[in-house]
């Protein structure tokens, strides 16, 4: 071994504590690009997996009612692979157990069991023998929140008819990958769930023997999706279907596709960021770690070492510093990339996880921080070298202190030690601003991180604080009479009632379709409220939509453009409706319309499709007892239950990977903190030395070190705040851009709060604390003869 | 003999057992009102295995020119001949390789690398040497055999600055620089190192140029150079040298 090498490992040695601040920087960085990537891609490849494997349909279209052998003629459309009916339907569930009436989902299995299409993996029991006819399975998710356990029996009021269910088996679906209620977007899983049974039984009940009610199907390979829907609802319009509509457009889908699509935002947004700014810390840590070492490199330089071997010296230090980070951020990142996407595997109930990794994400982060280090410390190298060895070995030159600014400072500075601090930063204006910006960058990195869940906080208050202020919804299995509401407001505990109307509909603006609904709100109206992401009330217009601009981008039509919408019940007219208003709400996309003005539309009376009800709490069991035995209810929705899950949700998933997200902040500052001060401390070692055999104190000398790094994190302070605010702001931005390019469900307003910019703040002191005390006990223990004798 | 030469001449022959000629060296810090003139037109010959004192008051220029010897910096005007080669038309990577191979340095505040032992300190140099002493033999030299394995933290500052021309020499260099070796010591202790470097003058024959400001250290010379405002002003032979140990200040 060479000698060089022997003083690396003794460099090493020497620089341990530092070393180890660093590998946390750089695995901070580069685990969070690789467990970001990892999940997102681990998630992305699970879902195709699943789909594929379970046979997820590719077109979905309810009817009204068809006879089966009309299934031959939906076969030989062109591009049709595959083809299923079934039969499908709402229902009211009294679950054993459950308070509240249960809403739920009843879709017909084929006789021989597993369907064709969208396939159920089953996870305990068994599925239902179509002999049997009360035997149900259930979607596990559903089971599981409403402790339904195989062998329970359900009691089921399906089109007015109760009906007895007994749990043969829980089950999953590549349909209900993510379960939410009707007009819903958050899912309920205790109060919402979906069932599978034998097609004869469910037929019976609904009076659709040897008929079906929908029709599933898979596209060949090359078939041309907008013309098989046609053809199809061409072929169905008779039967009452018009509204067949493609997977993507399917409620689940879009709602997972959703998720990773916000998911792969943040993921492209911050995680990159991260690294970077590891990068750059490093590769100003590698930087001045090296020009601590100008006097060696002058010595090698005067006794004939090459340039060539004095680089590759310190590119190996710079290496050595780095690899055990980047084995630490792979290795973490790695890991946490796997819990991470076996927790989203639970969150969206996918039956396995297909993990992906990823080699090009290695290459890129561990290429992205080598670089960085190797840059730094090459930098710093030239710039020994560029001196002539002499100049290099001599000891710094008195830097000067003339100038305007530190003459400023002779006046601003209390006493001496406190003048030494300001002349100190004044005295490397570069020096001190990047190290400011390093600091300022990673309290950025942990506000924006952690204000995740502050707009997600924000985006429930306007849902649900302001929006819906009701404690229930009740929709009606079909649209009735205004009178309705009497017999709503008559049940009891019922304070006050708000109708609705809604309608399914299918929006078409020139060539684009979106299948959304429209929804009314009343002007003046309290339980149900249109706010937009500000949180400010908008009423609606006498006449006119009001579209959230999400659904205008994706349907590319502006205010005073008309919309075509094919309505899906009733008699299904087709209505052309003018944009009022493109305004940003917090659930995405949305077309809502003064409810007078949709009952003129549809050329009715007073119509209503349900109605949002505030309730008396203590009223609460006789009222949900009522609900579970009126005939005529679709589903009911209680946001308290649905608030607590999605509370639950946020707090199981969101919170976690804010953890993560803000935890790898919090290394990028301590790292960063403490390599400053370590630093300082070896490039001060004989001043301060010098201070204690002048008698200072050892107090009096930590504070020049100490001041220095508080001044520097006090400077960091507000910058990394507003870069924090900022960075905050731009993820909003990216997730209502990515939402408006797919009619997101909802959008993310920006809302962060001031205690999180607090909690950055508290987290950057904290780890300038810590450092503080960590380098007061070296300041304490400054050798002061040999820092005189030595010019380390 | 070093003497102030006719302004005119060419490289120095071999056959005169010269190391060093330089003619018309000049060397300027900076420029314009803030130029400092640290060399004004330096001109000496240097012979072979002769130990050679700059003496001269601080701020005279002994390091500049030294530094230029040394193939540390380079001049702004004139020749510096090593042998036949001028070290001022020299680019960085050439004067590299001429410290490489022919340059020993020490200087006055020792440069020893912390991390590394004494032993390794040297060996630092003599492995990227032609035919370097082993480093053991080396620290022998200068009476440190018994101290191979100590880092420099665990030297005192002669043994340091002896450890220092231990490597300076271990690489068996054909010129040893030092610029004020005794700068940092005591008087005794200044003596031991001076004795070490007379040492390495007579047994290895290496040409030695010794930078210092004190008249006594001068008398351990063949060759004094009596340097002031950037100019050799005098030069003296020494009769007879005498040994460091009899020099006492
Ligand atoms: N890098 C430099 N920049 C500017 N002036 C310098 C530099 N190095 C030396 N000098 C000046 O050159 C003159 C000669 O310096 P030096 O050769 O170090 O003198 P000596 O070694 O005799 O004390 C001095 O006036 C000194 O201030
Ligand atoms: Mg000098």
């Amino acid at each position: 071994m060479t000698i060089l090498r022997v003083k690396l490992l003794r460099d090493l040695w020497r620089l341990r504590a530092q070393a180890l601040a660093i590998a946390l920087v750089i695995a901070a960085g580069v685990g969070m690009v690789v467990m970001s990537f990892g999940m997102i891609r681990s998630l992305e490849a699970t879902r195709e997996a699943y789909y594929d494997l379970y046979r997820f349909a590719d077109v979905f279209a309810p009817l009204r009612r068809a006879p089966e052998p009309l299934m031959a003629s939906v076969r030989m459309l062109p591009g049709v692979a595959m083809a299923e009916s079934r039969i499908s339907t709402g229902a009211i569930l009294d679950v054993p157990g459950v308070m509240e009436p249960v809403s739920a989902r009843i879709h017909s299995l084929p006789p021989d069991g597993q369907p064709a299409l969208n396939r159920l993996v089953v996870r305990s029991g068994r599925l239902p023998d179509p002999r049997r006819s009360q035997e149900v399975v259930a979607n596990e998710a559903f089971a599981n929140a409403a402790r339904l356990r195989v062998g329970d029996r359900i009691a089921a009021t399906l089109y007015g008819n109760r009906v007895e269910l007994r749990l043969v088996g829980t089950v999953l679906s590549p349909e209900y990958v993510y379960t939410v209620a009707p007009g819903q977007i958050f899912p309920d899983n205790r109060r919402f769930g979906t069932l599978w049974m034998g097609r004869e039984p469910l037929a019976a009940a609904l009076d659709l023997t040897d008929s079906f009610n929908e029709v599933t199907l898979r596209l060949a390979p090359d078939a041309d999706q907008g013309e098989v829907i046609r053809r199809l609802d061409l072929l169905l319009a008779p039967y009452g279907g018009n509204g067949s509509f493609p997977r993507d457009q399917q409620i689940s889908d879009r709602f997972v596709t959703n998720e990773i699509s916000q998911l792969r935002v943040t993921i492209e947004l911050l995680p990159p960021i991260f690294l970077a700014v590891a990068a750059f810390l490093l590769n100003i840590v590698l930087a001045r770690l090296v020009d601590t070492e100008r006097e060696v490199i002058g010595l090698l330089k005067a006794f004939g070492y090459r340039g060539r071997t004095i680089m590759q010296h310190y590119a190996e230090l710079a290496l050595l510093l780095s690899v055990g980070g980047l084995v630490l951020g792979v290795a973490v990142g790695t890991w946490l990339g796997r819990a991470l996407a076996r927790l989203y595997q639970a969150y969206f109930v996918f039956p396995f996880l297909e993990f992906r990794a990823g080699a090009d994400v290695y290459l890129i982060a561990i290429a992205v921080t080598l670089a960085a280090v190797i840059a730094g410390a090459f930098a710093a190298v030239r710039r020994a070298a560029g001196l002539n060895p002499a100049e290099a070995m001599r000891p710094q030159v008195p830097p000067d202190f003339s100038g305007r600014l530190a003459n400023l400072v002779t006046s601003l500075g209390p006493d001496e030690p406190t003048r030494m601090i300001l002349r100190g930063l004044i005295r490397r204006p570069l020096r001190t601003s990047l190290a400011v910006t390093g600091i300022a960058a990673a309290l950025g990195l942990y506000i924006a991180s952690a204000s995740a869940t502050d707009n997600v906080e924000r985006m429930i208050d306007l849902v649900f604080g302001q929006g819906q202020r009701g404690d229930l919804i009740v929709a009606f299995s079909e649209p009735r009479d205004a009178r309705a509401l009497h017999e709503l407001q008559r049940l009891p505990g019922v304070l006050r009632v708000e109708p609705f109307r809604a309608a399914g509909a299918r929006l078409r603006a020139g060539p684009r379709v979106e299948r959304e609904g429209l929804s009314s709100v009343d002007s003046g109206a309290d339980l149900r409220r249109l706010i937009d992401l500000e949180g400010r009330l908008v009423d609606p217009p006498p006449a006119g939509a009001i579209v959230s601009t999400s659904l205008a981008s994706q349907l590319g039509v502006a205010t005073g453009d008309r919309i075509t919408a094919e309505i899906t019940e009733g008699d299904r007219p087709t209505l052309s409706i003018p944009v009022a208003r493109i305004v940003d709400t917090p659930i995405g996309a949305s077309v809502t319309m003064d409810r007078r003005a949709i009952n003129r539309l549809l050329r009715e009376g007073e119509t209503i499709s349900g109605a949002y009800l505030s309730v008396d709490d203590a009223r609460l069991p006789r009222l949900y007892a009522e609900l579970k035995v009126t005939p005529g209810i679709a589903n009911v929705t209680i946001f308290s239950a649905m608030l607590q899950s999605l509370r639950q949700t946020i707090g199981e998933n969101m919170g976690i990977v804010t953890m993560f997200n803000t935890g790898f902040a919090a290394l990028i500052v301590l790292g960063v903190v403490y390599n400053s001060a370590r630093i300082s401390l070896s490039e001060r070692a004989r001043d301060l030395a010098s201070l204690r055999v002048l008698g200072f104190r050892r107090g009096e000398v930590g504070f020049v070190l100490l001041g220095e790094l508080a001044l520097l994190v006090l400077l960091a302070i507000p910058i990394g705040a507003l870069l924090g605010i900022g960075l905050s702001w731009l993820l909003t931005e990216a997730y209502s851009a990515s939402a408006d390019s797919h009619a997101s469900l909802y959008t993310i307003p920006f809302a962060i709060n001031p205690a999180t910019v607090a909690e950055g703040v508290l987290v950057v002191s904290g780890a300038a604390a810590v450092t503080a005390l960590l380098i007061r006990d070296r300041t304490d223990r400054l050798d002061l003869i040999r820092a005189l004798k030595t010019r380390e | 003999m070093a003497t102030i030469a006719e302004p005119d001449g060419g490289p120095a022959t071999t056959g005169g057992g010269s190391v060093y000629r330089t003619r018309g060296l000049t060397k300027v810090y900076g420029s314009g009102a803030g130029a400092v003139h640290a060399l004004r037109g330096v001109d000496l010959d240097a012979r072979e295995g002769e130990m050679i004192v700059l003496l001269g008051p601080s701020g005279s220029g002994k390091s500049t020119l030294l530094n230029i010897l040394g193939g540390l910096d380079r001049a702004s005007g004139g020749h510096a001949w090593f042998h036949d080669r001028d070290l001022v038309g020299c680019d960085d990577d050439a004067l590299t390789e001429y410290r490489r191979r022919s340059v020993g340095f020490v200087f006055q505040f020792y440069n020893l690398i912390a991390s590394l032992t004494a032993r390794e300190n040297v060996s630092l140099i003599t492995e990227i040497a032609e035919k370097p002493l082993d480093p053991a033999e080396a620290l022998a030299l200068v009476g440190l055999e018994k101290r191979l394995d100590h880092f420099p933290s665990q030297l005192s500052g002669g043994e340091q600055q002896r450890v220092a021309i231990a490597r300076a020499i271990a690489k068996q260099p054909a010129v040893l620089l030092c610029d004020e070796p005794t700068g940092a010591l005591d008087s005794q202790t200044g003596r031991m190192v001076l004795a070490a470097i007379d040492e390495v003058n007579r047994r290895l024959g290496t040409t030695t140029f010794v930078i210092t400001h004190n008249a006594v250290i001068a008398d351990m010379a063949d060759e004094v150079l009596l340097f002031g405002d950037g100019q050799i002003v005098g030069t003296r032979r020494n009769a007879v040298r005498k040994a460091p140990a009899e020099l006492s200040w």
